[in-house]
């Protein structure tokens, strides 16, 4: 695996918060103020070409909001996002239309991310057609190429297929082609395969990591399955409630996890080994959103190292060696 | 002692606009309580038609076209309805995927307990209601949360509720068709330790359907792997993890990642499933095996017995040992790409 | 092109499938039966009508045939003027056809494109339309269109005008509703990550899934396209010069058929208004077991 030393994506303090509607009459109210689900909450990091970060986490925890608004299917209420070195939150229009040829984005419904009335050629060439890319005859030859690299080969049996006359495994595969006909420097993954069988799943990823090498993307793989993402990720951001909780190489956390989080998310993966007795971390409860408004860490009610500094104050993002970062007061 | 559910040979076909399709061929298997046992596969092999066809729900256009099927000693396929119906939740109860967005949104997950069991035990209401708490207990579910409605409830609190409902007759059997496909891997663990512990205090067996190997292994101790349905292997699960004995399973295994052992090894096993509508000759898997020999083509595959209870469908399952050591390298199966 | 070959035979075959679907309900074999027979009158009308509709049948001697009963000669009677009735039904199928499919279609049109922005942009423009569409919604129907013919004068064209108009308001309100369901979907917002601007969102990704629902009220406005033109000839708003159903009821009562008996000119006219809107009914039952559901799967 070789790295470009240049930063691709950096992403700062970025969030993202959704109001909560209220009452007709409440919101007349004078004591009325505003609240809200804040789905992401001061998320940092960023990632180089040829590299997969990981965004580990489970629902609600604001893992798919992110992917989102680094596509910019979502607006950010506040933070940086920086491209290529250039500012990419604020982009409108000609500018917008732009940074998308670079960054793209697959989905993880492979049955709903297709229009059904489109052919596969028609599909993959949209994009090229909505940029105003070559003729009809480099469109052509441009398809043809990209899906032949997705493993749907011989293109020319696929160029005209309807969705439904493909499998699962090879819609999730034609969403790759056409995310990548544009040739993006950057391609976010939200759990591509967790609506595929688990047999199926080693294909997928294997094309997406030898992709991200060949074409030198900088993949982000949004998942709650750390099993697939230690094969495929070079780091990890593991993500609770909107805010990042560890970050660093992927074996030296799963090996050593330093936050209560990762431990509990890392001992509750189920092991296809009858002699493993693996150690659970039991964690009680569940995510809630009310924990968000709690005025220190987030993950304090569940946890079980949890004092009384964990009630009063968030803990900050503190670097660790190797390149690790953790938010616990604790670790 | 007799087993607690043999299914013997059992044939299902379905009558589509293209002809008949044999979705499960010569299927066997059988479970002893307290054990439960595994039903694995990709999807389309049979594994749900075969849970469908134990409980009466099958399809229209779907039938029983050979085999049988005993429940504690009775022969349940071709029982009466009538008949049938006295086993359901009483002494055979199901957990399926998407039962929880089956339940009914405007009445308590209390209530609907309850109507669930005395709609098949003469129970009194308030006999019932505290069954219903018991139950809440065993799956770790607040007890005062008996009176709350389905919409109050998370994803993972509301399998819990399934699986609640499931116990609440002492069913000796449960089929469990992926019951944790849809949840959070945190939700996942906590809820395959609560079964685990339920069974033990019940002493009900589990058959449980499932695409992930990792999840079976720990609740199951026994695993029956279909492919087009056919079962291709039959064994114990520390069998099929040392010794699997058909190339299919042995790719089954390189083709899950998992956090121990060695991190960059992953294989996808190439090719796709058969099309059920063609007349395929010899072995359903040979085209993707990467020890394919001519007699595959020419001869379909015998049940080889490789040890007591340790079942494949292959014609070279006593070779399995070399097999195996190829398999474990990814040359070996990317060589196998047409 | 080679690759075209399997697009259009996919299409076909969709479609071939789609037909079948249709009409494997009873009703819509009916419905299509009888459409079969009336589409057949339309378009072969000179060659079926014995006569020309405005024809004056007289016998040897000049003198008007009028009043005939229904017999081998005139197989539904003649009218007061001595005109063939079953060749005016035959002429007037030709009438109910064009106004009934052309109103049908524009009605299709509009409807579909106010549908689909209303719904789309939402927000305010939604908001302006969706009442624009109220206010349409409490118009009467039948009176407006009298009084846009007078204004318009009463030819064909009025007449589809008139119809098309105030016709259009269900279809939006339906399509707009479907919109607002699609564009939520994945491969909306693939489309939007891809660059796609919202026209292009409208018009290529949306508007394609938009078509069963729109066809299916399409349908549905052939029938009340031809009723209503039936209604505006009986009321005397319609085209003077064509020849249509409604008209013939017009005539018969201007000359006191009832009252005198002539039921041989009251009942076919009014028996083929009920059973070509009957036939768009049923078919459209037929369509409706299609598209709901797709519907219920997308």
């Amino acid at each position: 695996m070789t790295f470009s030393q240049d930063t691709v994506l950096e992403v700062k303090d970025l969030r993202k918060h959704f109001p909560i509607r209220r009452g007709l009459f409440r919101s007349f109210s004078r004591r009325y103020d505003q609240q809200y689900i804040k789905a992401v909450d001061g998320v940092s990091f960023s990632i180089r070409a040829g590299e997969t970060l990981g965004l580990a986490g489970e629902s609600g925890s604001g893992k798919t909001t992110t992917g989102k608004l680094i596509v910019h299917l979502l607006e950010a209420t506040s933070g940086m996002i920086r491209f290529q070195g250039r500012e990419s939150l604020r982009l409108k229009g000609g500018e917008l239309k732009q940074f998308r040829r670079q960054v793209q984005m697959i989905f993880q419904d492979p049955y709903t991310s297709q229009n059904s009335r489109f052919t596969v050629f028609k599909w993959v060439q949209e994009p090229l057609i909505i940029h105003g890319l070559g003729d009809s005859q480099w469109r052509k030859g441009q398809v043809m190429e990209t899906l032949e690299k997705t493993g749907l080969k011989p293109a020319i049996q696929y160029l005209h297929e309807f969705p439904h006359q493909l499998s699962g495994g090879q819609r999730q595969r034609l969403a790759i082609a056409r995310a990548l006909v544009l040739q993006p420097r950057c391609l976010v993954a939200d759990e591509p395969t967790s609506m595929l069988d688990v047999s199926l799943r080693a294909g997928l990823i294997k094309l997406i990591k030898s992709l991200t090498v060949e074409l030198e993307l900088a993949t982000i793989y949004i998942s709650h399955d750390l099993s697939v993402m230690r094969y495929l990720c070079d780091r990890i951001a593991i993500m609770y409630l909107g805010k990042i909780m560890e970050i660093g190489p992927t074996e030296r956390i799963l090996k050593k996890p330093l936050h209560p989080y990762s431990r509990a998310l890392i001992s509750a993966v189920p092991i296809p080994n009858p002699h493993t007795g693996r150690q659970r971390t039991q964690i009680p409860g569940e995510p809630s959103l009310l924990d968000q408004g709690i005025r220190g860490c987030r993950f304090q009610p569940r946890c079980p190292l949890s004092e009384t500094r964990c009630r009063e104050e968030p803990p900050e993002m503190v670097e660790r060696k190797n390149g690790r970062m953790v938010a616990c007061w604790n670790a | 002692m007799e087993p607690l559910l043999d299914v013997y040979k059992i044939k299902i076909d379905y009558k589509t606009e293209r002809g008949l399709v044999r979705a499960v061929d010569e299927v066997s298997f059988s479970i002893r309580s307290p054990q439960n046992l595994a039903l694995v596969g990709e999807s389309g092999c049979g594994k749900t038609t075969v849970a469908k066809g134990i409980l009466h729900l099958l399809a229209d256009n779907a039938s029983i076209s050979g085999g049988r099927i005993t429940f504690q000693g009775q022969r349940i396929d071709n029982m009466r309805e009538r008949d049938f119906d006295r086993l359901r939740w009483c002494q055979i109860s199901v957990i399926s995927q998407s039962a929880m967005n089956a339940l009914n949104p405007v009445y308590t997950v209390g209530d609907q307990i309850v109507e669930a069991i005395q709609a098949h035990e003469r129970m009194g209401k308030r006999e019932a209601h505290s069954r219903v708490r018991e139950l809440f207990q065993w799956v770790g579910l607040p007890p005062e949360r008996v009176r709350a409605y389905p919409h109050e409830f998370s994803g993972g609190m509301k399998q819990r509720v399934i699986i609640a409902m499931s116990l609440a007759l002492r069913p000796s059997l449960i089929i469990a068709d992926e019951p944790t496909t849809a949840l959070d891997v945190i939700m996942q663990d906590q809820i395959l330790e609560k079964i685990v512990n339920i069974q033990r205090q019940s002493v009900s067996s589990m058959l449980m359907i499932s695409h992930d190997i990792s999840v079976v292994t720990e609740v199951c101790q026994h695993i029956v792997v279909m492919y087009a349905g056919k079962v291709l292997e039959s064994c114990s699960i520390e069998e099929f993890y040392e010794h699997p004995c058909h190339p299919y399973s042995m790719g089954l295994q390189m083709a899950f990642p998992t956090l121990e052992g060695e991190a960059k090894r992953l294989i996808s096993i190439p090719g796709f499933p058969p099309n059920l509508l063609e007349e395929i000759s010899g072995c359903l898997f040979r085209d993707r095996c990467p020890f394919q020999r001519p007699i595959c083509e020419q001869i379909a595959p015998p049940d080889v017995e490789v040890s007591p209870g340790h079942i494949a469908k292959c014609h070279f399952a006593h070779q399995a040992d070399g097999f195996r050591l190829l398999s474990a390298r990814e040359e070996t199966w990317e060589a196998n790409v047409a | 092109m080679e690759g075209n070959k399997n697009a259009v035979i996919q299409t076909a075959l969709a479609l071939w499938a789609t037909l079948r679907l249709m009409f494997r309900h009873p009703l819509a074999k009916a419905g299509l039966a009888i459409l079969i027979v009336f589409t057949v009158m339309a378009v072969f009308a000179p060659l079926i009508a014995p006569y020309h509709h405005d024809e004056i049948i007289s016998d040897s001697s000049g003198r008007w045939l009028s009043y005939q009963k229904p017999a081998a000669k005139f197989w539904l009677g003649t009218t007061d003027m001595g005109r063939g009735i079953f060749s005016q039904i035959v002429y007037g199928a030709r009438t109910a056809f064009m106004i009934g499919l052309l109103a049908a279609l524009m009605v299709m049109v509009i409807g579909t494109v106010v549908g689909l922005v209303s719904g789309y942009f939402g927000g305010w423009i939604d908001q302006i339309i969706m009442r624009f569409v109220d206010f349409v919604y409490g118009i009467p129907f039948l009176p407006f269109a009298m009084v846009l013919v007078t204004v318009l004068g009463g030819s064909r064209w009025n007449v589809i005008i008139a119809i098309s108009v105030l016709l259009w308001r269900e279809t939006c309100r339906v399509v707009r509703s479907q919109v607002l369901s699609l564009k939520e979907r994945p491969f909306v917002e693939v489309a939007r990550s891809a660059g796609a601007g919202d026209l292009r969102i409208i018009f290529v990704h949306l508007a394609p899934n938009i078509y069963p629902i729109s066809l299916l009220y399409g349908v549905f406005a052939v029938g009340w396209a031809i009723l209503t033109e039936a209604g505006l000839s009986f009321l005397g708003f319609g085209d003077p010069n064509s020849c249509s159903w409604g008209k013939m009821l017009q005539m018969a009562y201007l000359s006191q058929a009832l009252s005198q008996g002539v039921w041989w000119w009251i009942f076919p006219p009014g028996i083929a208004i009920v059973l070509i809107v009957m036939s768009t009914y049923f078919i459209s039952q037929g369509i409706e077991e299609v598209v709901n559901p797709k519907l219920r799967n997308w």
